[in-house]
């Protein structure tokens, strides 16, 4: 005889979804986080935008009392020490020993660690929680010299916040081009040039080789030379938090592998959901790890609606965005580097960039345009139908709302 | 507190107590009004948090080329005059007594 219930490992936004979902599709058995950050679940998109800035001041999802009420244990400042799957059973670091019929590990990512980023020095930062972004909203203040490693949507919203702020802001980064991962290279070009008009130097193909300081850091030692610095602010990406589920003996490569159902292979039981899954991406055919708040939560939807017996296949559709200042991306569907791309500009400021892939039009980036966004995510997820020629000679907003009003 | 009804879908209701100051997703959100959705967690950035106000209050209209505006074009249920997203209304005492019709579909 099993022990019936839900246990979490994790308290983010996927834990807390799984977790919610679960309860709203009238799942009755208990169900148990494991939040290991002091604080209830909360959103960590606006760390780096709003929360920094002071605009955004309330992140958590879900008081203590919507919990309480829906009969989630919330366990703050506790992890899970192992994993049994054999036994179905979780150690906590509090001591004790969970059962579970179901196991979700929603664990997240950390920090990539770069060997030149000095843990003694004090001034130099990372941003993953609420605390970190607090402190580092309380460095940015007018004519502070900040350096921002790493020129992907982290950095570069910091760099914004920094800028407007008043601060005096270099980004640095390694690759050629910002935004490599996430943007294609005509738009990466748009998002550069206006953040070197609003003053920010940027730093493309340029590496960091040490910091100075003794304690507090001083100057960053680069390739291309040294730049002063009264704080440096790391974002330089991250890895999967998959360390317990590899001890535990599940399939791990920088993220929990799992198959379509999100399900750990050879464990029917347990599950990986957000930033620390690798799962089977239809559209890409690819194993991805992602780390977006959509990931998170729509994953998490997923293996909730499997534990409560309606287990599907996970194929949502992949988005992102970011704001910095007053520029707005949104990133719909998932870009290959082999990919055609065709880039759009309307003349007064919004850009697109169509990515086509086998003649099918498989993700579109825009700037400044959530019309075009909105439209495309309506057609990469199938929801209504526009041939990728159709795009030669409009836009997807424009088809759509033709086709809306005829 | 201000007190907003929800119908719901499936044609029932719902009635929270929701806080002045705070956005109407956030309150619905906060006391797990189903059908809304707001994946971006407030920022225009998702459409998900569709609602239909019922209300005849012209200053509850969407604005104009805004950026809502523009949203509401593409959202999955259709969209009607008393569109809105609901990440962008602010609770005031004004809402007391109001009802919010929450769309089949939101993405």
């Amino acid at each position: 005889m099993r022990t019936p219930g839900v246990v979490i490992i994790g308290g983010g936004q996927a834990a807390a979804t799984t977790a919610i979902t679960l309860r709203r599709l009238g799942y009755g058995e208990p169900i148990t986080l494991l939040a290991q950050e002091s604080a209830l679940p909360y959103q960590r998109p606006p760390l780096s935008k709003g929360f920094i800035t002071g605009q955004t001041t309330s992140v958590t999802l879900f008081e203590s009392e919507v919990y309480a009420a829906q009969g989630i244990t919330v366990r703050v400042g506790v992890t899970a020490t192992g994993v049994d799957p054999v036994l179905h059973t979780v150690t906590t670091s509090a001591g004790d020993s969970l059962s579970y019929a179901a196991l979700v590990f929603a664990t997240g990512s950390q920090n990539r660690t770069l060997p030149w980023a000095r843990a003694d020095l004090a001034g130099v930062h990372s941003l993953r929680t609420r605390d970190e972004a607090e402190e580092l909203g309380r460095v940015l203040q007018p004519s502070r010299r900040i350096v921002v490693v790493g020129g992907g949507f982290v950095g570069l919203e910091i760099a914004s916040a920094a800028a407007g702020a008043g601060c005096d802001v270099t980004v640095v980064e390694v690759a050629e081009h910002l935004l490599g991962r996430v943007l294609s290279s005509p738009l990466a070009e748009v998002v550069a040039a206006r953040h070197r008009a609003r003053g920010t130097r940027i730093l493309t193909g340029t590496r960091v080789q040490a910091l100075i300081g003794d304690a507090h850091v001083t100057a960053v030692v680069t390739d291309r030379g040294t730049l002063a610095a009264d704080a440096v602010v790391i974002g330089a990406g991250a890895l999967a938090r998959d360390g317990l589920a590899a001890k535990a003996g599940l399939a791990t490569d920088n993220g929990i592998l799992v198959d379509e159902y999100l399900r750990a292979p050879g464990h029917e039981d347990i599950y990986a959901v957000g930033d620390c899954a690798r799962f089977p991406d239809p559209r890409t055919r690819l194993g991805l790890r992602l780390e977006s708040v959509q990931n998170a939560c729509d994953q998490g939807a997923n293996v909730a609606r499997a534990i409560s017996g309606s287990p599907a296949p996970y194929q949502d559709l992949a988005w992102f965005w970011s704001d910095q200042g007053d520029l707005k991306i949104q990133v719909a569907g998932l870009r290959l580097p082999e990919d055609d791309v065709r880039h759009f500009a309307d003349g007064s400021g919004r850009h697109a960039a169509y990515a086509i892939r086998g003649g099918n039009l498989v993700a579109v980036e825009t700037l400044d345009w959530p019309a075009e966004h909105l439209a495309a995510r309506r057609v990469l997820s199938s929801a209504e139908s526009i041939p990728a020629s159709a795009i030669q000679s409009s836009t997807l907003s424009a088809l759509l709302r033709a086709r809306r009003s005829a | 507190m201000t007190t907003i009804t929800f119908i719901l879908p499936d044609g029932s209701t719902r009635s929270i107590a929701a806080v002045p100051g705070v956005s109407l997703m956030k309150a619905a959100t906060s006391n797990l009004v189903p059908g809304i959705v707001a994946e971006c967690g407030g920022n225009a950035s998702c459409a998900t948090c569709h609602v239909y106000l019922v209300t005849s209050d012209p200053d509850l209209i969407c604005p104009d080329g805004s950026v809502e505006d523009e949203m509401l074009d593409f959202t999955a249920a259709p969209r009607r005059t008393e569109s809105r997203l609901s990440c962008q209304v602010e609770v005031t005492e004004h809402l007391d007594g109001m009802v919010i019709e929450v769309p089949a579909a939101q993405v």
